[in-house]
């Protein structure tokens, strides 16, 4: 229904970002490495100053005003309106209705309280609002809390990437996930 | 410790140069069929500017490398790497052979074979990988001959000529490609 509020859940609710104030959560976030592997794509895991932050979030916010295929939110608790992670989408191709999601929540405390309620909202946002065919997203083999939530969500294990990431002094596999149209529209139908 | 790292037995790879590289890409671009198997992006013509300025973007810190015959010394295609991780030892390598004469003929397979060995033995990278559409099973067929191994596939990825076609995901690990090659 039109009037469904796609950025209200009951723990969270979803805002623009701000990077006057975000950033400096975000990098005090940073410091967990598991947090920060994702914050640049071709390095290391390392601590990002709050300027730094700052610089990558206003490009995002920049790049996705411009090319209108990247999508970013801030992700608020309800009950006291602090920012509690963000949602991403950085990549839409809309000639094959493809869309990747990141969901950036701090630690697998935060996954464990509130990963099933956001990555509900956002596979709403993205199959219902964004009209997109196929998600995809990814967490490395050791992110137990993430696969519980990714699977939980009905979404399919369909590569394995061995050892392709190095933490914490071992190799670990690249999972990616991927759910479809169909595969998401079942589901709804299931939970009426 | 003589032997040509980028020497191989029907191709070597060269330096892209920067004025005759786009203007062969784009040649070889006109050709859809080409622009298909190498990109998910719809097929596109850009000009020689246009593509200049995004191989100056694209490969500023990565390896980029023309395929050139060993006889003849004809520009065939091109192999690059990209995402290289410093920690993972991770990178993604892409190839195009713009010149179908060539398709189907063991050159690709040989490029293949140079750069993986420039990855494992000088880039001492961990593994490489690489992402091939499920309507080129040519390349997958060349791709498990260099040693790759299908690791999954993202389902209904592409959509072209009116049907759902899979991305296949591939990866070769350093050691696998020891025991395979290595002496």
């Amino acid at each position: 229904m039109i009037n469904r509020p796609l950025f209200q859940g009951n723990l969270v609710h979803l805002e623009a970002i701000d990077p006057e104030k975000d950033a400096a959560i975000e990098s005090l976030w940073s410091q967990n490495p598991d947090y920060a592997q994702w914050l640049r794509k071709d390095e290391g895991p390392h601590p990002m100053m709050a300027f730094q932050v700052k610089k990558k979030q206003e490009e995002a916010l920049k790049k996705s005003a411009d090319n209108g295929r990247e999508f970013y939110f801030g992700i608020h608790r309800k009950v006291d309106g602090s920012l509690a992670g963000f949602l991403r989408i950085p990549w839409v191709s809309w000639s094959v209705g493809n869309a990747w999601l990141r969901i950036m929540l701090p630690d697998e405390a935060a996954w464990e309280e509130l990963g099933s309620e956001v990555l509900g909202m956002a596979l709403t946002y993205l199959f219902d609002e964004l009209n997109i065919y196929r998600v995809t997203t990814s967490c490395p083999s050791y992110a137990n809390e993430q696969i519980a939530q990714f699977e939980a969500a009905g979404m399919q294990m369909e590569i394995r990437a061995c050892e392709a990431v190095y933490r914490r002094g071992k190799r670990w596999d690249m999972l990616r996930y991927g759910m479809l149209r169909d595969e998401w529209e079942s589901l709804k139908e299931k939970s009426q | 410790m003589n032997k040509d790292v980028f020497c191989g037995q029907k191709v070597r790879l060269t330096v892209a140069d920067k004025e005759k590289f786009p203007k062969l890409l784009n040649e070889w671009s006109q050709d859809s069929e080409f622009v298909r198997f190498l990109d998910s992006d719809p097929a596109y013509i850009y000009n020689t500017a246009q593509t200049q300025k995004f191989l100056e973007e694209e490969f500023e810190h990565n390896p980029i490398f023309m395929i050139q015959t060993l006889e003849g010394d004809q520009p065939i295609g091109f192999i690059e790497l990209s995402g290289i991780h410093p920690t993972n030892g991770d990178a993604f390598v892409g190839i195009g052979i713009g010149v179908k004469e060539y398709w189907g003929k063991g050159y690709g397979t040989d490029a293949m074979q140079i750069l993986l060995r420039y990855s494992f033995e000088e880039l001492n990278l961990h593994r490489v990988s690489l992402n091939v559409f499920d309507y080129n099973p040519r390349a997958i067929k060349s791709y498990l001959k260099a040693g790759f191994k299908i690791e999954g596939r993202q389902r209904n990825f592409l959509h072209r000529e009116g049907q759902r076609w899979d991305l296949v995901f591939m990866g070769i690990l350093k050691r696998d490609w020891e025991q395979l090659f290595k002496n």
